[in-house]
């Protein structure tokens, strides 16, 4: 695989998780090159787990580095990614979702690889919103009139 | 300071699905090229086109019309890639 020259994304989930992550997001903001999964099956060794990481690393590696993208902290992907860190120029970051990939996606031509951990963080978590708390807070503010 | 600086113009989305999937995507990454501080605003609600989050939620369609604004060194530059890539329909069409 010829690899342009841009920070790799990696996403390493559990079962089919990561595929559909990326697929989804193919639907909603197209292609992204340079991103690949990693799939975490059942009650795999570290040895196996520390393979494919560095394997899926180095395919993707241009010189800019690569942000890996976990489903869960913690568990044995968590723990290989941690003693990969000083061996690679990887940035890894746990609780993967929708949000979190889409922003990583769109940001990477213009940040470093550490500027994208903050990215990852906080889109993660301002996906997470209350629709409730949103219908409620427009309506009230309807009652109280401009 | 920061008012006297922003430069803004006002564009019609005429692409088949106005600022989402791809077209959003090329936008966004548009918009994170830039220094300055860059919104988009449609019918009052104003979000930042460097996020793609912000750019999604805006439910920006074919014919809308939006408003870009940009703040800082850059502005002017900004501003004119953006409206070049909205009104070449992202090179799509």
């Amino acid at each position: 695989m010829r690899v342009k020259k841009m920070i790799g994304i990696i996403v390493a989930a559990h079962g089919e998780m990561s595929k559909g992550l990326i697929e989804t997001s193919r639907m909603i903001v197209g292609h992204a090159e340079n991103m690949t999964t990693v799939d975490l099956l059942e009650g795999e060794g570290p040895e196996s787990l520390r393979d494919k990481l560095k394997k899926a690393v180095e395919s993707l590696d241009s010189g800019e580095g690569v942000i890996v993208l976990l489903d869960l902290y913690g568990g044995t992907p968590s723990n290989v990614s941690a003693l990969l860190v000083r061996e690679l120029n990887i940035e890894v970051v746990s609780g993967v979702n929708l949000p979190m990939l889409l922003e990583i996606i769109v940001k990477r031509a213009s940040k470093n690889l550490k500027e994208l951990r903050q990215v990852a963080m906080y889109a993660g978590k301002e996906g997470i919103r209350s629709v409730n708390e949103i219908v409620e807070k427009i309506e009230s503010e309807i009652k109280e009139g401009p | 300071m920061k008012h006297l600086s922003e430069i803004k113009q006002t564009v019609r989305l005429l692409n088949k699905v106005g600022l989402h999937a791809r077209p959003a995507a090329m936008f966004v990454q548009a918009a994170n090229g830039f220094k300055s501080e860059i919104k988009v605003e449609k019918k009052g609600k104003e979000v930042d086109a460097k996020s793609i989050l912000g750019i999604l939620s805006l439910a920006a369609e074919y014919n809308d019309e939006v408003t870009i604004k940009a703040n800082g060194e850059d502005a002017e530059d900004a501003i004119r890639k953006l409206v070049d890539l909205v009104n070449s329909k992202f090179g799509e069409e």
